[in-house]
């Protein structure tokens, strides 16, 4: 072997990058060759620099439960942009018939600005919505606050007097009424959802958890269990748990709570959400195969002790083993 | 229940089944973003695109490799075409710092070795090893830290490359002949 090809060796056996018969081979020449063993030693260096002064960062635990939060939000978002628009045009799932439609209504919108260019409709004369806007059971809005915006001019009115646009009116609306009124749970779960200040989503929680059970409908259902799995603030997620809890126990709420306690970066809420596993098993429903499966890997895997104990309790009640 | 059974059911909608298999990869995946960048942003940025595109692909994955080499695959990808968000890659001594300060607050004792003076130089050790991967191209940088600092064997990475053992050879040569030409002087 030449001595470039004994350079080559040595660089790629400073990463464990040959075999024991090549390291043999080296090794032997090392021993009679000042160069090479000069830079074999350059390149121990090197290799104890990198695993001593590691660079990059770390992937603790704290950062691989922020990743897994913030994955979490962003397939739920995923998940409603596919059902908006993929799913609809995906032919793998749907068929052509999607495309069909789509295109009869892109024929059907040109048609319509044709129609509109050739034939000009009249003037409008009714009012816009905003100036039949009345308050309407509990509700009303308040006086001197609407806000107007997105002003969009259609008609100039030059020589006829008259004047078209449309504009955007933004009016702050209060409300009273009871908690289980549908109207008010509407909004409370808008709130929930998509409101920007965490104080207002718990708040929001709080009211629905005040609801009777009986009047809580599959949308707030749904909702809580959006809040739960995506909200990024750990004590909605709690409330929202306590108020599933008090529903009845069905496949929704069940794959809900093994998804936080699979994923939640919250022990407190991992904790919280194997009880409440534990309750509707004892009470409801026993245990089936996913929540075994879960509450296996959870007993080997969870870095919370209470979390490991209480999924190898949970088993040998169930199983008997 | 292994990876290709929870692959089936994650393709057939059951997103509990998802989440299982990302549990089972995403450390890994999360390793080799946080050796690769140096910022914890971009590390999870990494992170979450792998995972979106997983998400993305998982219908039309057709069980012809492992399904943990496919995460592999697609996470060189996503490194090799990362680029910073805001290139707002931290001086290794401030991350060295926020450590540190994450330590206190745990109420961690340091070892009375640690002192400052030996902090601050093996914070110009960390931050010359950065300059020095940084001086490597994408290809060569990404071996180099899934051989040294991960410890994947070649035939490993070279199927994450979807490339052979002999190209793995090739980029972990030129990258450890560069990596002790730029650090001589400071090891």
């Amino acid at each position: 072997m030449k001595h470039d090809e004994y350079r080559d060796l040595l660089l790629l056996s400073a990463s464990g990058g040959i075999d024991a018969d090549e390291q043999a081979v080296l090794e032997r020449h090392l021993k009679t060759c000042d160069q090479c063993s000069r830079e074999y030693g350059e390149l121990q260096n090197l290799h104890r620099a990198l695993t001593e002064h590691r660079p990059g960062i770390e992937a603790d635990e704290r950062l691989l439960n922020e990743a897994r939060q913030e994955l979490r939000i962003a397939l739920r978002k995923e998940a409603l942009r596919r059902s908006a628009w993929f799913s609809w045009l995906d032919p793998g799932e749907y068929g052509p018939a999607p495309r069909f439609a789509l295109g009869a209504a892109f024929t059907l919108a040109i048609g319509f600005l044709l129609g509109r260019s050739l034939f000009p409709p009249a003037p409008v004369q009714e009012n816009l919505p905003v100036a039949s806007l009345t308050p309407s059971g509990g509700s009303r809005p308040e006086e001197g606050r609407t806000k107007i915006t997105n002003v969009h001019f259609i008609d100039h009115g030059r020589g006829t007097g008259e004047i078209e646009f449309t504009f955007d009116a933004v009016t702050p609306v209060r409300m009273r009424g009871s908690i289980d009124d549908p109207k008010i749970q509407k909004v409370l779960t808008h709130a929930m959802l998509n409101e920007e200040n965490p104080g207002i989503r718990l708040q929001a929680v709080h009211a629905i958890n005040r609801q009777d059970v009986e009047s809580q409908d599959s949308e707030t259902k749904s909702a809580l269990i959006k809040a739960l799995a995506a909200d990024a603030n750990a004590g909605v997620r709690k409330e929202a748990l306590n108020a599933l809890r008090r529903l009845p126990f069905d496949g929704e709420i069940k794959k809900a709570l093994l998804r936080t306690l699979m994923s939640d970066g919250n022990p407190g809420l991992r904790v919280a959400a194997i009880n409440a596993l534990d309750s509707a098993r004892t009470s409801v429903s026993g245990v089936d195969g996913d929540i075994l499966n879960v509450l296996k890997e959870k007993a080997e895997t969870d870095d919370n002790n209470y979390i490991r104990v209480k999924a190898r309790a949970v088993i040998q009640e169930a199983t008997g083993q | 229940m292994d990876d290709a059974d929870l692959v089936r059911k994650a393709q057939g909608g059951d997103i509990l089944a998802f989440e299982q298999l990302v549990f089972r990869h995403d450390k890994n995946v999360l390793s080799i973003a946080a050796r690769y960048v140096t910022s914890a942003d971009d590390a999870k940025d990494i992170y979450q695109e792998v995972f979106l595109r997983v998400y993305r692909g998982l219908k039309r994955f057709r069980f012809r490799s492992e399904f943990s080499t496919w995460v592999h695959r697609i996470t060189v990808n996503v490194c090799l075409t990362h680029r910073s968000r805001s290139r707002r890659t931290l001086p290794t001594l401030f991350l060295n710092d926020r450590n540190d300060e994450d330590a206190d607050s745990h109420g961690e004792i340091r070892d009375p070795a640690w002192g400052p003076d030996h902090q601050a130089v093996s914070a110009d050790i960390s931050s010359r090893i950065e300059k020095a991967l940084e001086s490597l191209s994408p290809k060569q940088k990404l071996v180099f830290t899934l051989r040294h600092m991960e410890g994947y064997r070649l035939q490993e990475i070279a199927l994450m490359m979807n490339c052979v053992e002999g190209t793995v050879k090739r980029y972990l040569f030129t990258a450890t002949r560069r990596m002790r030409d730029q650090l001589r002087d400071t090891l």
